[in-house]
């Protein structure tokens, strides 16, 4: 493989496995996406519709990227959502709004605002680089290099549920469990 | 047909990843939650003040933890109710190599609580009036104290079962065994 052809792999790959956790973390919680369209000055009927539609394009997006590597229009896809992201960020930004940014669904501190305005350039540029040397695999292996992507992602959120769900069953045995007519002394005066 | 199964693939993935982060959701707003009822098992450690480092028979402890290299005094009052289950798991005096226990009667008399756990052993003491916990400042049960190199160390307090175990020392952890009740 020539150095520009696995350019244009890499920032494919880039771009897939981005828009793709961040579906998937704002599918996770579709309601605080919603607020964040709301605190940006949309009403209740729109936030709702672009939170979907948002979450909905990077899933085609992603699917596109992986499945059709040649096609030009998950590239314009994501051209188009970096241009929104960097949009929501200016408005912030203009409006001297404080807003939470749900990036990836995640919960945190971090705001909208300056660091979605810098990084268009690098949307873009990853993009552009993608559509210049496209790659040429086939929809199956990219389709089951996204498989194997979704498990592995998936492999790394049990080790953190299985570690929590021990560290949580260790700390129930503590609990002393109550006896029959304790629990019915607990009913009654509650 | 390969097509179909691995975009089937891709969709129960997502899926996972999707359940697995709601899972993880779940369990860390439990973990909140039990937190903020001191649900948790974690010690405390406890301050000794001015006898650490003071030989545990300075308390009233017996003079023979003096000459001890390593060793662990268990504080159990008769009438906390972490204590009954530290009791229950040493019933019949099945007390580890290197545990003392020493009872508080903050209440009553401690002979129908060491009747109750047949706590009968020579390493087990009975605190009457309270002398030895007054004496180190303990105002809380039940409390682990202990004893390295002929002194008095550290205390902690011990929320569990499981957090006894974990404070003896390794030799004693792989002998012990404790009771299982027949049924």
């Amino acid at each position: 493989m020539a150095p520009a052809d696995l350019i244009g792999v890499v920032a494919q790959v880039v771009l897939a496995g981005v828009l793709g956790l961040a579906a998937l973390g704002k599918l996770s919680r579709p309601g605080e996406f919603r607020q964040v369209i709301r605190r940006l000055g949309a009403g209740p009927a729109v936030a709702g519709v672009a939170a979907g539609g948002v979450i909905v394009a990077e899933a085609v997006a992603t699917c596109g990227l992986v499945a059709a590597p040649s096609a030009w229009w998950p590239r314009a896809v994501v051209a188009v959502l970096a241009a929104g992201f960097a949009g929501a960020g200016a408005v912030a930004l203009a409006t001297r709004t404080s807003v939470a940014c749900r990036c990836f669904g995640a919960a945190g501190n971090a705001r909208l605002g300056w660091h979605q305005v810098w990084l268009l350039p690098a949307w873009w540029a990853a993009a552009g680089l993608a559509q210049a040397y496209p790659p040429g695999w086939s929809a199956r292996t990219g389709l089951a290099g996204l498989a194997a992507g979704l498990l592995l992602a998936s492999g790394w959120r049990l080790r953190r549920e299985w570690a929590l769900s021990r560290e949580l069953r260790g700390d129930r045995l503590i609990v002393r469990e109550l006896a029959p007519d304790e629990e019915a002394h607990a009913e009654v005066t509650s | 047909m390969t097509i179909v199964l691995l975009i089937l693939v891709c969709v129960l993935g997502a899926g996972l990843f999707v359940q697995f982060g709601a899972l993880v959701e779940m369990y860390e707003q439990l973990k909140q939650v039990r937190r903020y009822l001191h649900l948790v098992d974690t010690p405390e450690t406890l301050d000794l003040g001015v006898t650490a480092g003071q030989p545990p028979s300075t308390v009233g402890l017996p003079a023979e933890l003096d000459a001890a290299a390593n060793g662990l005094v268990l504080f159990l009052s008769n009438k906390c109710e972490s204590c009954r289950t530290l009791a229950a798991n040493l019933r019949g005096g099945a007390l580890p190599e290197a545990l003392w226990v020493v009872v508080v009667p903050v209440s009553g008399d401690a002979e129908s609580f060491v009747e109750e756990f047949d706590l009968r052993h020579p390493r087990v003491l009975v605190d009457d009036g309270e002398q030895i916990v007054n004496r180190i400042g303990l105002d809380t049960t039940p409390v682990l104290i202990a004893v390295e190199g002929g002194t008095l160390a550290r205390a902690q307090t011990v929320p569990t079962v499981r957090q006894l175990y974990q404070a003896l020392p390794i030799v004693d952890k792989r002998t012990f065994v404790p009771k299982i009740p027949t049924p």
